[in-house]
This record gives structure tokens, C-alpha cells and sequence, in this order.
């Protein structure tokens, strides 16, 4: 057997896909007698091992917490949508929004003008703020009609 | 109470203080579609880290990657009546994250700066105490598999968009090939090239740092 032979079966190989014995044989013995062949596949299987044994990424702690919080909007024909930096936007809006709510509460029994108080100065965009889709506030809220949901949904699994 | 299925087994009834953990993809799609709510969160809990490593690995960007698999959970949500309760969960479930990651992938192609961004930003990533990894382990063990994880981590970075995420998908979730086909969109045979490819790619980048 050649190495692009190999190079050919190595994936039915790997994952146990050659029901052919003879083959099965050949590939075996080229894997004993080939080095190049050989450091490929030690190669493979160490570094997959190395990948596998990583603990991977968790979630944040928002992210639970944002999703609900999407889930709810959605329910409600609401969901501001997939906007860059979703996750981390929506925790400063929140954020921004109780503390507009909080200063509202606070000077309530003062007699400043209403007009005075507007909400900008509170909640001060800055370079976090960048990659929001929809600057203004009531259009992000607006349902979500991004064109590309039907195609991303776009499956065999789903029935017609 | 609602009547929950177990893959080719009796139907089961559950009721809403049911653990529903041990449940079959199948039979939490039935329990929601029947108005139990808390099958959604099992769903989620279910497949929320997975899908985000698949789609980390396929864009390489953490934060939009976990915006990203809560479109998927959205997605889900709100579409979850059309699904064919015939097919396989999660290969419906993945292929709606796979074409997100696919349009993101597109989209960031058009835009060098902002991937210019993610890739010092995840340079600049891991900066967790090493001692806080395993307290069992020397510091230079420690810090020799931490280094090889980045390496082969960065080697899968390295691999083609749409050789990197079959590579992902069989390598990582263990999926077959069929599976593989009808996340990706793609006949068995680009299925099985991309597979190859991205193998010969990955071990010939690799290779060096495991010797
Ligand atoms: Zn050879």
C-alpha cells in the first residue's frame, strides 16, 4: 500500500468505518512499516486526546439569566434579536435602566423639572455600547425579523 | 401531568415534580410541546455547554459565541412545533447552531477588523492563576498541559471554516458521518474529503509540539 492510499482510508479507518478485512489488514501493516504514516495517526489521536481531556468553556453566570430574559422578551413578541455583543449589552442596560429607575426613585421628593432629568446622563454609552445594533431604545425592543432565521432553521430534521 | 415517551419504550407519565434528568431528548420535546415548561430548562441545561464549544471552536470567539447558542435556545423556542419528532433532536438542535456560526464566519470574512479584534482578544484570554487548575499537580506540569492545550487548541483554529467544524463534530461531539451530513448540508463524501483533510491538516500542524 502507497501513502496516499493511506492517506485515502485513514478516516474510515480511524473511526471504524473499513469493513473490508483485507484493507483492514493493509492499512494495519502500512501504519507498522510506514514512519510517516505512522507519526500522522499519533499525531491525530494524541492531540483529539490533549482537545478531549480540556475542561471546554462554561457558560457565564449570565448567561442563563440573559437567556430567560430573552426567552421572556420573545414570548412576549418582543426579542430585541441577535445584536453583537448580546450578552454583555444587555447586562449594562439592565444595569443602566435600574440605576435610571434608582435615581428617579431617589430624587422623587425634590422639586426639580422633570425635564431636567433625562435618562442620557445616567446612562452614559461607552465603548461597550459600540456594537449595538439599534442605538435607540424602543427599536431594539422591536420584534426580531432578522432574514437570516428561516435559513438558519433551514433543516432536513423539520417537517414541511 | 403529561405523558413523556422513552425512545421505543412504554409511554411514561410524569408529573411536574418528575425528575426529568434520566428523560430522552425525544420525550423532553414532548413533555414542552405538552405544555411542561420546565423541559425547555432541562433542554438547555442539556446542551448549552456543548453547543457553546462547537460554536467557540467554529467562530473562536467566546462572548459572541454565547450569544450566538442563546439564538440557538430562541430559535428553539420558538420553532420547536415545526420540529419532525421523527428525527434526531440534537442533529436538528446543532444544525441551527452550525448555520449561525456559518453566517457569523460570513460575516466577520467581510469585516478583517473585527476579527482582527477576537483573535488578540482570545490571545489575551486564559489569565486564571495556574495553582487553581489542579492542586495536585506540579507548577511546570500545570503550566507544560496548559501550554499544549493552547497549542492544539490554536491548531484547530488553524484548520479551514468548514473542514475545522466536521473535524469538530466528529472529533469532539462524536458524531457520525450521517449526522455530520445533515448539520453541515453536505453529501457523505465532502463529509468524509472534509474529515480527511482537516485530519492530515491537523496532524501535520501538530505534530512537531507532541514529540
Ligand atoms: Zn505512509
Amino acid at each position: 500500500m502507497r501513502c496516499a492510499d493511506f492517506q485515502e482510508l485513514y478516516s474510515d479507518y480511524r473511526d471504524g468505518r473499513l469493513q473490508d478485512r483485507a484493507r483492514l489488514t493493509e492499512v494495519e501493516r502500512h501504519l507498522r512499516e510506514c514512519p510517516r504514516c505512522a507519526r500522522q495517526d499519533l499525531a491525530v489521536r494524541r492531540g483529539v486526546e490533549v482537545l478531549r481531556a480540556g475542561p471546554g468553556l462554561e457558560p457565564s453566570p449570565a448567561f442563563r439569566w440573559a437567556l430567560q430574559r430573552r426567552l421572556a422578551f420573545s414570548r412576549a413578541g418582543t426579542d430585541p434579536g441577535l445584536a453583537p455583543g448580546g450578552l454583555v449589552a444587555s447586562l449594562l442596560v439592565a444595569a443602566a435602566v435600574g440605576l435610571v429607575l434608582i435615581e428617579g426613585v431617589t430624587r422623587l421628593p425634590q422639586t426639580q423639572p422633570a425635564a431636567e432629568r433625562s435618562p442620557q446622563v445616567v446612562a452614559n454609552p461607552g465603548p461597550p455600547f459600540v456594537g449595538f445594533a439599534r442605538a435607540d431604545p424602543a427599536a431594539a425592543l422591536a420584534p426580531d425579523t432578522s432574514a437570516d432565521e428561516d435559513a438558519a432553521l433551514h433543516v432536513p430534521a423539520v417537517a414541511p | 401531568m403529561a405523558i413523556g415517551m422513552h425512545r421505543g419504550g412504554q409511554p411514561q407519565l410524569v408529573t411536574a415534580q418528575a425528575p426529568l434528568r434520566p428523560l430522552d431528548d425525544s420525550s423532553l420535546v414532548s413533555l414542552y410541546l405538552a405544555g411542561q415548561h420546565k423541559a425547555f430548562d432541562q433542554i438547555v441545561e442539556r446542551y448549552q455547554k456543548r453547543l457553546l464549544n462547537f460554536v467557540y471552536r467554529t467562530i473562536g470567539d467566546r462572548e459572541r459565541a454565547q450569544d450566538l447558542v442563546q439564538e440557538v435556545f430562541i430559535r428553539v423556542h420558538r420553532h420547536m412545533h415545526r420540529f419532525d419528532q421523527a428525527k434526531k433532536f440534537s442533529t436538528w438542535i446543532y444544525t441551527i447552531a452550525s448555520n449561525l456560526a456559518k453566517n457569523e464566519l460570513r460575516n466577520r470574512s467581510r469585516n478583517p477588523l473585527v476579527f482582527f479584534q477576537t483573535i488578540k482578544k482570545n490571545w489575551e484570554g486564559d489569565h486564571r492563576p495556574l495553582q487553581f487548575e489542579d492542586p495536585h499537580q506540579r507548577p511546570d506540569d500545570l503550566y507544560r498541559r496548559r501550554h499544549l492545550r493552547e497549542l492544539v487548541e490554536w491548531t484547530v483554529a488553524q484548520l479551514p471554516g468548514h473542514h475545522r467544524q466536521v473535524f469538530v463534530l466528529r472529533e469532539l461531539d462524536g458524531k457520525s458521518y450521517e449526522e455530520i451530513a445533515d448539520i453541515t448540508g453536505c453529501n457523505l463524501g465532502t463529509v468524509k474529503s472534509r474529515l480527511n483533510r482537516a485530519r492530515n491538516r491537523f496532524a501535520h500542524l501538530i505534530a512537531p509540539h507532541l514529540e
